[in-house]
């Protein structure tokens, strides 16, 4: 992406962003701004990361989606109003996206994600999937992995009182400080190699007692990847909350799923899969918050090269009140 | 499938209805209020009250996403309004540009909310809700965010832990000697800057050093005398400054300040046995160089480092030293040809105050060999600034509206305290951490006392009408105070016939009785004209006798604790008695039981800390406490860092470090971590 690269922050940048700066940095601050992303799917949680990322001040931020409001899009979508029934989800959220912060360059495409090239998401510096298939995740994952421009790759959802992101940057450089008691800083270099989606799909855990397994996974993730094989199966339709042939199938994909990363069946329980079908196709505002708070903290975070990004699964449940990070490797 | 149908489908068609019909309030409208507000109108809450005295500035506008540029200014309760209303036109929001504080609020007015959420950033207003929240026993949801960090918690009556029951963090205090004579850190050369200097130059008269110093209780003769001579010094001064406005005027300061104080602290050798002595500075010395260096002053700084986070140099200290001195004495005398009491007061926005405490502070700090600090850094210094960002308050506020479910749905139980934790280094399986709702400390004066109201005709009704209620209630040798004012003890009955009016004892005041048995009781006054009391003298809201009964249990809980404390403090002793040489195994148990003790009374005491809209409390898991934005009186550096944050919990995972590490900009050798 043609940015014009910018070197310094302006007197205003910074009397707009001190607060941040003070956090962050002038030069993580600077790294965002010349930074371009692309959010993918506009759903509630798509509203959430690009309003904390265009507060934050990044460069450009490409919204892309071709479906149009539906009624219940006003529910967790708070960028849109309500004369915009029926027009286009991405353009609808633009409008209001832009007066959070005039100094981002807000760019609406509408088309489907399925027609776009490997190349259309090797231009950006992170790409954000909202809401897609496995098979579009997958694709877009690896098409970022082959990108000379180092593409950071997110993929992220939320289903009812759950949601989970997942990070792969490949190979990330960053950099971390401490405070010496001495007061110095040190500056300390570090970097994190991420394996690709499809290669964590296949993670096989070795049968480990459930007290060890649930420090390496929850079977909140595992019950989600389940869903995402329940979608791929079925057209990328998700399971109907009241339909008793969904979850019986979604209970056979789970048996299989588990068995295949040699892991004990009883380690996801029913009832977690349960929820997942009865509540899976719904988003509300406060889970989208905290995911969408956690999903544009970590965007950001990649951006400057600052600090450590999530490695590489990060799980919400809101019955717990618990974040955890997942390490998940092919191995 | 209408709007509210993902809400539906996830918390059920009865809480749906219950959030539908609860009224909530919403106190503070700042970084986490914008967020909550959000999701409030967006989470089928039809009901909102919302507070806020302040109004909207630039540097919100990062975080504050319902306001934009052309609201600065405005209020932010109002403004908020407007905007959640665009995202949801079918909720009741009214907006209220007022402070908490104020009397209408009563606890009768808190009891029209089913619950009370805290988007609050200083520990004034914090403590006030809690306790009208406690008195209306209404739930509370709390919230704080400092940087990276948050907090999110429940207080409810008996079930839980209030705002009050663990010691807050009292602003930090720097003996008057370390600030006056002998600095040592960037922020003694600030505080001078700021609380000494810029007051005596620019303020009031009768100011006298403020809240900040603090004289030292075992002073010496020698200190005694120091401080003697410290005052002659400002009151010479204070003659220069007659001289405003005339020639040589920045001049005559600065080597005042600068020059002749330091000489004579200079020959005051006993001082600098143990540290380095002060360098005396020479304006007119300085500013030949100036002249000199002119040219290369005019070279454009380096371009990717921002004016004001760079350190100035010597020269260009002066000059604005010079500059802002003029400026700032031009402005009080403009002031004082109106009002001859006016006074400046230091305001980190106000960009000639800032950059004279930066000059002058930095000027000390060059004369004590202290390092020096850029504009940026004093401004979060002097004005007690905590950075703040969208997504943590996004995140608090997401966290409590799951917590406004479960209560709504009466499962407070069921609720628990979260702590957002930052991962700098990649080391941590955790990033939200959940820990129980605590108990409430039976120690606590503010949750473990009865409430009761009171209606009375407070113009008619006298202390012994007053007296006579609360005895008939149980209480015996009723003694009675009002915010630390004694107004009837056994010993002091002058006010027996005064009117409760005539004391103040009005409409919303809190009233602590305690008697012979030292039971507590508080009494909030709700007044009522006799007419509106339905024939009756008086109507008590709450059961004075059932209040008692909780006291003498509670004093019993209290007893027990006594008597475990003691005997903890024995069995110490007698550990440590046990101790001898010769038992080594015996002392390294010991030390690592020490450490143990320590590592938990730190857990127990971690004193509140309340941040930009700060954490609640420190918790082995946030960092050390910070001040507060609006708190006052406190003179910590903002820093937030997070490193060495940690209780281990985290597993290993693959990091690898490479390679160089840079100390201040210099390479040095590889540091390994693990
Ligand atoms: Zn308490």
């Amino acid at each position: 992406m043609a940015l014009p690269q910018q070197h310094t922050i302006s007197e205003d940048e910074a009397a707009l962003y001190d607060r941040q700066i003070r956090l962050w940095g002038a030069e993580a601050q600077l790294r965002m701004r010349n930074a371009s992303i692309l959010i993918a799917g506009m759903r509630g949680l798509s509203n959430e990361v690009c309003k904390n990322i265009i507060l934050a001040g990044v460069g450009s931020i490409t919204i892309l989606d071709h479906e149009n409001i539906t009624e219940q899009d006003f529910g967790s979508q708070f960028l849109i109003r309500g004369a915009a029934l029926g027009t286009n989800r991405a353009a609808a959220a633009a409008e209001k996206a832009r007066l959070l912060n005039p100094r981002v360059n807000v760019i609406v495409d509408q088309e489907d994600i399925v027609k776009k090239d490997d190349a259309f998401f090797q231009q950006f510096n992170i790409v954000c999937l909202v809401g897609c298939t496995i098979d579009q995740m997958i694709r877009v994952d690896d098409a970022c992995r082959a990108s000379e421009k180092r593409t950071g790759f997110y993929a992220a959802n939320v289903y009812g009182f759950n949601g989970y992101i997942f990070c792969d940057l490949k190979d990330h450089h960053y950099r971390v400080e401490r405070q010496e008691e001495n007061a110095a800083t040190v500056i300390i270099q570090k970097h994190h190699t991420y394996d690709s989606l499809s290669d964590v799909l296949l993670a096989r855990f070795g049968f480990p007692t459930p007290r060890k397994l649930r420090r390496k996974v929850s079977p909140l993730l595992l019950a989600i990847q389940v869903l995402w094989q329940f979608q791929q199966q079925h057209g990328g339709r998700l399971p109907q909350s009241s339909s008793q042939e969904d979850l019986a199938t979604m209970l056979q994909l789970r048996d299989t799923k588990l068995k295949d990363a040699q892991v004990d069946p009883a380690f996801v329980d029913d009832s977690l899969i349960q929820v997942l079908v009865s509540t899976g196709s719904a988003e509300i505002m406060p889970v989208c918050a905290v995911v969408g708070g956690y999903l544009a903290q970590d965007i950001l975070k990649t951006l400057s090269a600052k600090d450590a990004p999530i490695l590489n699964h990060y799980i919400y449940s809101g019955m717990e009140a618990t974040g955890v990070v997942h390490h998940i490797k092919k191995e | 499938m209408e709007r509210n149908s993902h809400l539906r489908t996830t918390i059920g068609e009865p809480l749906l209805n219950t959030v539908g019909a609860s009224r909530v309030l919403m106190v503070g409208a700042g970084g986490i209020g914008c967020e909550l507000l959000k999701n409030l109108v967006m989470s089928g809450f039809q009901d909102i009250v919302i507070i806020d005295l302040d109004t909207i500035d630039l540097s919100n506008l990062n975080r504050q996403f319902l306001f934009q540029k052309q609201h600065i200014k405005k209020s932010k309760a109002k403004i908020a309004r407007e905007s959640a209303l665009e995202f949801n036109p079918n909720v009741r929001i009214e907006a209220r540009h007022q402070n908490i504080k104020e009397e209408e609020f009563s606890v009768e007015w808190f009891k029209g909310f089913d619950l009370v959420m805290n988007a609050l950033d200083n520990l004034d207003a914090r403590r006030h809700v809690n306790k009208m929240c406690l008195a209306a026993k209404v739930p509370l949801i709390e919230s704080g965010t400092a940087g990276y960090l948050g907090q999110v918690t429940v207080i409810s009556g008996d079930l839980t832990e209030c705002f009050d029951c663990l010691s807050k963090e009292t602003p930090k205090t720097f003996p008057v000697c370390t600030i006056r004579s002998t600095p040592s850190t960037p922020i003694h050369c600030i505080v001078w800057a700021k609380s000494y200097l810029f007051g005596l130059l620019f303020g009031n008269a009768e100011d006298d050093d403020d809240e900040v110093m603090v004289k030292e209780d075992n002073a010496d003769d020698e200190t005694a005398k120091e401080l003697e001579t410290l005052k002659a010094e400002s009151q010479a001064l204070k003659t220069i400054l007659a001289q405003a406005g005339q020639e040589g005027f920045t001049e005559l300061v600065f080597n005042k300040v600068f020059g002749t104080d330091i000489e004579r602290l200079r020959k005051m050798e006993d001082m600098w046995k143990t540290r380095a002595a002060p360098t005396p500075l020479n304006y007119n010395q300085i500013m030949d160089i100036t002249g000199h260096l002119s040219q290369q002053l005019n070279v454009a700084p380096e371009s990717t480092t921002l004016k004001d986070q760079r350190v100035w140099t010597l020269p260009e200290t002066v000059t604005v030293f010079g500059d802002s001195l003029v400026r700032l004495t031009e402005r009080l005398k403009e002031l004082r040809e109106s009002d001859p009491e006016a006074s400046i007061s230091f305001d980190k926005d106000d960009a000639e105050t800032l950059d004279f405490v930066t000059a002058t502070a930095n000027l000390r700090a060059h004369v004590y060999g202290i390092e020096e600090k850029s504009r940026f850094d004093v401004k979060a210094m002097a004005g007690n600034i905590i950075p703040a960002i969208a997504t943590t308050n996004a995140i608090v506020a997401g966290l409590m509206v799951m917590l406004a479910f479960k209560i709504l749905n009466k499962r407070i139980a069921d609720c628990k305290t979260t702590y957002l934790v930052y991962d700098s280094r990649g080391d941590r399986d955790q990033l939200l951490i959940s820990e129980k709702l605590a108990k409430p400390n039976p120690r606590c004066y503010i949750c473990r006392n009865a409430y009761i109201g009171l209606k009375i005709d407070t113009t008619t009704s006298t202390v012994q009408d007053f007296v006579d209620i609360m005895e008939d209630g149980g209480m015996t040798d009723v003694e009675i105070q009002e915010n630390g004012r004694v107004i009837h003890d056994p010993d002091f009955d002058d006010n027996l016939g005064k009117t409760l009016a005539e004391l103040q004892l009005t409409n919303g005041k809190f009233v602590d009785l305690v008697d012979v048995d030292d039971r507590k009781v508080i009494v909030y006054i709700i007044h009522r004209d006799s007419a509106a009391l339905d024939g009756e003298k008086f109507i008590l809201e709450g059961d004075v006798h059932k209040a008692l009964v909780q006291q003498d249990k509670l004093r019993k809980t209290l007893e027990q604790l006594k008597a475990a404390d003691a005997a903890e403090e024995a069995l110490e002793a007698a550990r440590k008695a046990a101790s001898a040489p010769a038992h080594k195994h015996v002392e390294d148990s010991d030390i690592v039981m020490l450490e143990e003790e320590e590592t938990r009374k730190r857990k127990r005491d971690g004193s509140l800390e309340i941040l930009e809209n700060g954490p609640l409390k420190k918790s082995s898991l946030t960092e050390p406490a910070h001040p507060s934005e609006l708190g006052g009186g406190s003179q910590q550096p903002h820093a937030v860092s997070n490193d060495g944050v940690g209780d281990g919990t985290s597993a290993e995972q693959a990091v690898d470090v490479d390679e160089v590490v840079m100390v201040d900009g210099e390479e040095v050798d590889v540091v390994i971590l693990e």
